[in-house]
């Protein structure tokens, strides 16, 4: 373990260094000032594994050096242990304060000293436990991030979202719908505005998250109906209720536009995640149809391509959403 | 180097350590009676106050690794004293201690 010991007394710094290469801690690097001490942090290779600091010395004191020394990026979590006199025990509240992680008393008993390193060269071990541990997460992290890039036009399974299936299974409940359940069905598509911009500015799992969260809001909103959603790409969401649904009205996207701001979306950096829907006009069958059933699902997609966004409500509007949620509800 | 070797290395690193910590005593004797000497006579009375309670930390934090325990603590009690010093005259009060603690420090110093 690499040691750095400060001390204004040479006699003492002597005494700590034979003290320490008896217990077998060799790389012992001695400063008698705070200015010698962060010069010799400066000049080091490789980052002192324990720094030992006496409190008291001329100029900057113990406390101010130990708070200096945790600012910078490389101690962060290295062991300080102060060197206190009886005297400075009211210091040593402060010293804590300052980022050290224990004290050890002065006259120091060699004993003491050296089992007090003992238990920070643990804490220097777990130390390099766990940033070894945060390196393969975050390495995993980017791995898990990578597989689930998906493109910005590519349909997408949201899962855990009652109502929420895969786009192919959406396509086959209209395939097997008879020529009467059909007529009775509307597909109508929300689109989240802008949304490449957003995907831009998404890592994959933010902009999964984002869209769940979309889901959830307009799933929120349709619970009191049966109904099936897909997400079918480029930041639509395509839906299949039937045509005299009681939640197909004006207000449908106001309210779900409502839902998403509440929610507050923001990036994992903390910035605002801005999301406006627009809603399409729903899409039917005639009786006399001909084409393919999943045309509904087309021109839904077409139909919101063209829509408006939502005027977002406020004030009294915005009271009569939670009424009407909690009506639903 | 085998341990006993060690160990020997380290013995007489210490005991040389010991002896310039003794030799350092004369220092501390004369540096002390001349601020005591000092501030009895009014003398950059606040200079000479921290000045004394420097020499007596520096003291109490070494002097029991070299066995002299009395002798840090006595100097660690005199430094608080020191410390708690907000007149002149209080400090006037303790420096017959102080002359005390030196008189007992020379004792080392000559081998008593």
């Amino acid at each position: 373990m690499r040691i750095l010991a400060v001390d204004d007394d040479s006699l003492l710094l002597e005494l700590m260094e034979i003290t320490l290469q008896g217990a077998g801690y060799v790389d012992v690097d001695l400063a008698s000032s705070a200015d010698e001490a962060l010069a010799q942090i400066a000049n080091s290779v490789t980052p002192y594994e324990c720094i030992l600091l006496d409190i008291q010395m001329p100029g900057t004191d113990g406390i101010e050096l130990c708070a200096h020394i945790r600012s910078l990026h490389q101690y962060k979590t290295t062991p300080i242990l102060m060197i206190t006199a009886m005297t400075e025990r009211s210091f040593v509240e402060r010293a804590f304060a300052a980022g050290a992680n224990d004290y050890v008393s002065k006259p120091f008993d060699p004993f003491e000293l050296v089992t007090r390193l003992r238990l920070a060269g643990e804490t220097v071990r777990q130390n390099r436990v766990v940033a070894e541990k945060v390196f393969a997460l975050k390495n995993l992290r980017n791995a898990v991030e990578e597989k689930s890039r998906f493109l910005p036009t590519s349909p997408v399974l949201i899962e855990d979202v009652t109502g929420v299936v895969d786009q192919v299974v959406l396509e086959n409940y209209v395939l097997q719908l008879s020529r009467g359940e059909a007529f009775q069905t509307a597909a109508f598509a929300f689109k989240i505005r802008e949304f490449d911009t957003i995907y831009a500015q998404s890592s994959p799992s933010e902009i999964y998250l984002t869209l769940t969260d979309v889901a959830e809001a307009i799933a929120n909103q349709l619970k009191q109906t049966s109904f099936l959603m897909a997400y079918t790409g480029s930041g639509v969401f395509t839906c299949i209720t039937r045509r005299n649904a009681a939640c197909l009205t004006d207000e449908l996207c106001q309210f779900i536009q409502y839902d998403i701001d509440e929610m507050a979306l923001c990036y994992d950096d903390g910035r605002p995640c801005t999301v406006t829907l627009a809603m399409g006009e729903p899409q039917t069958k005639s009786r006399l149809f001909g084409g393919s059933p999943t045309d509904i699902i087309t021109n839904a997609i077409a139909a919101v391509n063209t829509a408006p966004g939502p005027r977002r409500m406020g004030g009294l509007a915005a009271v009569v959403a939670g009424g009407v949620q909690a009506g639903a509800s | 180097m085998t341990q006993a070797q060690a160990v020997q290395g380290a013995d007489s690193a210490l005991s040389a350590l010991r002896t310039r910590f003794v030799e350092r005593l004369t220092v501390t004797i004369e540096r002390l009676d001349m601020m005591a000497e000092s501030l009895a006579e009014g003398i950059e009375p606040s200079t000479n106050l921290v000045g004394i309670i420097d020499e007596l930390h520096r003291l109490s934090g070494i002097a029991g690794s070299f066995g002299y325990a009395e002798l840090g603590v006595e100097a660690a009690e005199l430094e608080m004293a020191f410390r708690e010093v907000r007149r002149t005259e209080e400090a006037h009060a303790l420096l017959d201690k102080l002359d005390v603690h030196v008189a007992r420090i020379d004792e080392i110093t000559n081998g008593r």
